[in-house]
């Protein structure tokens, strides 16, 4: 885990990637109580290695981003989103 | 000694489709069996399993299940849990599949192998039928369906729902399964090995590179129309433009239809108040039924016109757009967008609203979309609408040729969204689970044109099921009230209207203390009744109520004329507000009955909207005299 550590720092997340700029999903890890999520994000296609793009979000508040990942289209609430982590 | 077996379900090889949400398993079925099941474009359509039966040439037939979408098999909502039971023969009175038809859509390949893969390791027999393989194609996406059974070790089929004959591949597979069951794909090696989601990606990519359909193909066409649709600013304008077009267009368009709908009884009830001495059939058939029956059918043309728009809608993919940009919304009352098609459908009607409500993972969000559900403006209030409306509210365009009362209309189920918003707030303050975040992950399907001959199916169904509604309950209904207020016959020198002398009368007048507060006489008060079964009778018995309420023969057929000069404004809005409130179907009940599996949702629903129903119509009937 210590090995990564430099990584989980400069990577970003889905949250705050740039938008419309393919990313490749790298690991996904779920803070917080809703542990499920990872697990959710994972089966819907959320997996290491996929082509990731934020294709909107919301320019003010917190609406949900959306994103295309492989070839389906999905709408991801914030913490959904934080929960992909990209490179 | 030999144990039997019982065999409680029908006998025949069973094929289950199992597929992804939203990848056309509803279509296929639909074609494989000749059914007319619900289909659109997203996820969660089919909440429960269908069953039909597919005749082969040699005229023997397959049981075939059409069941939920799903990515995998660990399940996260209801209608997720339906499939993953019946593939592990969890489910009393079904067997497991014999043949499991993996339903794949050809532009999302990945997606749907991962599926197939779950499925594979439960140890079914399994098929694949490649899906909308021609809008594959058109896309350039050119899938090698021998490569990809070789790869897989499963019989590959390139099916298009949607195009008659599109299931012609499918078909002879099945045939030729049923000719020689060897032909069924042999149970698969890794058997029941421990699932493996990393594993199962990694398998899935290696065939894609080997099938050279590793590249992402971008769905441009969907994408810029999400750059206007889904814009921050210029897509919640064009929500609310589309919504407002559809309330214009219930008034705009209805007219002349409803007109001669109306005409058409008003002949009828002449001719055959002419045809026939005095006598109580002749009433009956008049007062009862014509007065009854014809008060309600003549909503028929905007009940039409509300459903082509959702169907158009429903098929064009646009819905969970519209949920996506009402979501920031929704979460401010504590629910994600994934309420928004359960309760859009409510709209409709709230029965399928709350059976759909089953997509919805968390089951907290799940069961107050349930509770605000009935608060959503069904199609069944729009005849009480229009009727009190049309007599109340003056016919007149104002600025820009909007219509007054199209937009009175369009005010009334805005002011049933705000008081579902305002009930889920409530519960959001006062639950704490309600101030949790809620999961959304909400697929958005490519834009599809929608398609006229199903467009033109579901108005066709719509328009059965609206007739079938009056020619049964309705009629029913009509009819029972004619009896009661009709006996026992008033004196002959009766002083005030026969019906007074009903039984209904006599009830309506005993139920009028308790109605008298928010302004309704007893002629509302006995219509209110048979309203509980469906709301639309509230229509239909205030025309046998008033025509027979009529001394002499000065019977005006035209029910809203006379409301107009018999109530007073504020009692015809207070029965409006009534209206938007009010837990007037018992169907409705039931079904929360049935989801939720006991009484006290029902019960709950039924007492906070009979509480909101009479208080916001004692409000209106307050407050009108002060405006007006």
């Amino acid at each position: 885990m210590n090995d990564n550590h430099y990584y989980l720092k400069a990577m970003q997340t889905l949250l705050t990637a740039k938008i419309k700029t393919p990313f490749k999903v790298h690991h996904l890890t779920c803070d917080g109580p809703n542990t499920e999520c990872a697990n959710h994000l994972q089966q819907i296609g959320f997996l290491p290695g996929e082509e990731v793009v934020v294709q909107h979000r919301a320019r003010f508040g917190a609406g949900p981003i959306v994103a295309r990942i492989g070839a389906s289209t999905f709408a991801l609430r914030h913490n959904e989103a934080a929960c992909i982590f990209v490179a | 000694m030999k144990e039997s077996i019982v065999h409680v379900h029908p006998p025949g090889l069973l094929f289950a489709l199992v597929g992804n949400p939203n990848c056309g398993k509803t279509a296929l079925f639909n074609r494989l069996t000749g059914s007319r099941q619900k289909v659109a474009n997203y996820a969660g359509v089919t909440v429960e399993r269908k069953e039909g039966q597919l005749r082969t040439s040699s005229g023997k037939r397959v049981r075939i299940l059409d069941l939920p979408g799903t990515d995998s098999l660990y399940p996260r909502s209801p209608d997720e849990r339906v499939t993953c039971e019946i593939l592990n023969g969890q489910v009393f009175g079904e067997k497991i599949p014999d043949v499991v038809v993996c339903v794949i859509d050809a532009t999302n390949l990945r997606r749907g192998l991962r599926l197939v893969l779950g499925v594979q390791r439960l140890g079914l027999p399994c098929l694949v039928a490649l899906n909308m393989s021609d809008e594959a194609h058109a896309r350039g996406i050119d899938i090698d369906a021998n490569a990809l059974s070789k790869a897989l070790g499963l019989l590959v089929v390139p099916t298009v729902a949607i195009k008659s004959a599109g299931d012609a591949a499918l078909r002879t597979a099945i045939e030729a399964m049923l000719e020689d069951r060897t032909k069924i794909a042999p149970i698969p090696s890794n058997r029941h090995t421990k699932p493996a989601i990393i594993e199962d990606h990694q398998q899935v990519q290696d065939i894609l590179t080997s099938l050279g359909l590793d590249r992402v193909i971008p769905d441009t066409k969907s994408e810029r129309l999400d750059r206007v649709l889904l814009h921050p600013i210029v897509g919640p304008i064009i929500l609310l433009a589309v919504l407002f077009l559809i309330f214009q267009a219930m008034f705009g368009w209805a007219q002349a239809p409803m007109s001669w709908i109306e005409s058409g009884f008003e002949w009828l009830a002449e001719l055959i108040s002419s045809a026939l001495p005095d006598h109580w059939f002749r009433s009956l058939l008049v007062e009862g039924i014509i007065a009854g029956v014809g008060g309600v059918v003549v909503f028929l043309p905007q009940i039409l016109i509300l459903f082509f728009f959702i169907l158009v809608l429903e098929e064009s993919g646009y819905l969970p757009r519209a949920a996506y940009l009402l979501d920031r919304l929704m979460g401010s009352v504590g629910l994600s967008g994934r309420s928004f098609i359960p309760l859009l459908s409510s709209f409709a009607c709230a029965i399928p609203g709350i059976i759909a409500a089953r997509t919805i993972p968390n089951s907290r969000d799940r069961w107050v979309t349930i509770m605000i559900a009935p608060l959503m403006t069904c199609s069944a209030r729009l005849p009480v609408y229009t009727l009190l409306i049309s007599a109340f509210i003056p016919r007149y365009s104002t600025w820009g040729g909007l219509e007054l009362q199209g937009l009175v209309m369009f005010g009334l189920y805005i002011a049933a969204i705000l008081g579902a918003m305002a009930v889920a707030w409530l519960l959001k303050t006062l639950t704490r689970s309600g101030r949790q975040i809620r999961p959304l992950m909400m697929a958005l399907p490519t834009y599809r044109l929608p398609n006229p001959l199903s467009v033109t199916i579901g108005l066709w169904q719509r328009a059965n099921i609206f007739m079938k509604r009056v020619g049964g309950i309705i009629l029913a209904m009509t009819v029972g009230l004619w009896f009661l207020a009709s006996y026992p016959a008033p004196p002959v020198n009766a002083l005030v209207s026969p019906i007074e002398y009903s039984y209904a009368g006599m009830l309506g007048q005993w139920l009028a203390v308790i109605v008298e507060p928010i302004g309704f006489n007893w002629q509302i008060a006995i219509a209110l009744i048979p309203g509980m079964a469906a709301r639309e009778v509230a229509v239909s018995a205030l025309g046998t109520v008033y025509a027979l309420s009529v001394v002499g023969d000065d019977i005006d057929s035209a029910l809203i004329p006379l409301l107009a000069q018999q109530w007073s404004v504020a009692t015809g809005m207070a029965l409006l507000a009534w209206y938007v409130f009010a837990p007037q179907c018992l169907a409705t009940l039931a079904t929360i009955k049935r989801e939720t599996g006991g009484w006290a949702m029902p019960l709950a629903a039924a007492a906070y909207m009979f509480v909101l129903a009479y208080g916001a119509a004692w409000l209106v009937y307050r407050l009108t005299p002060l405006l007006f």
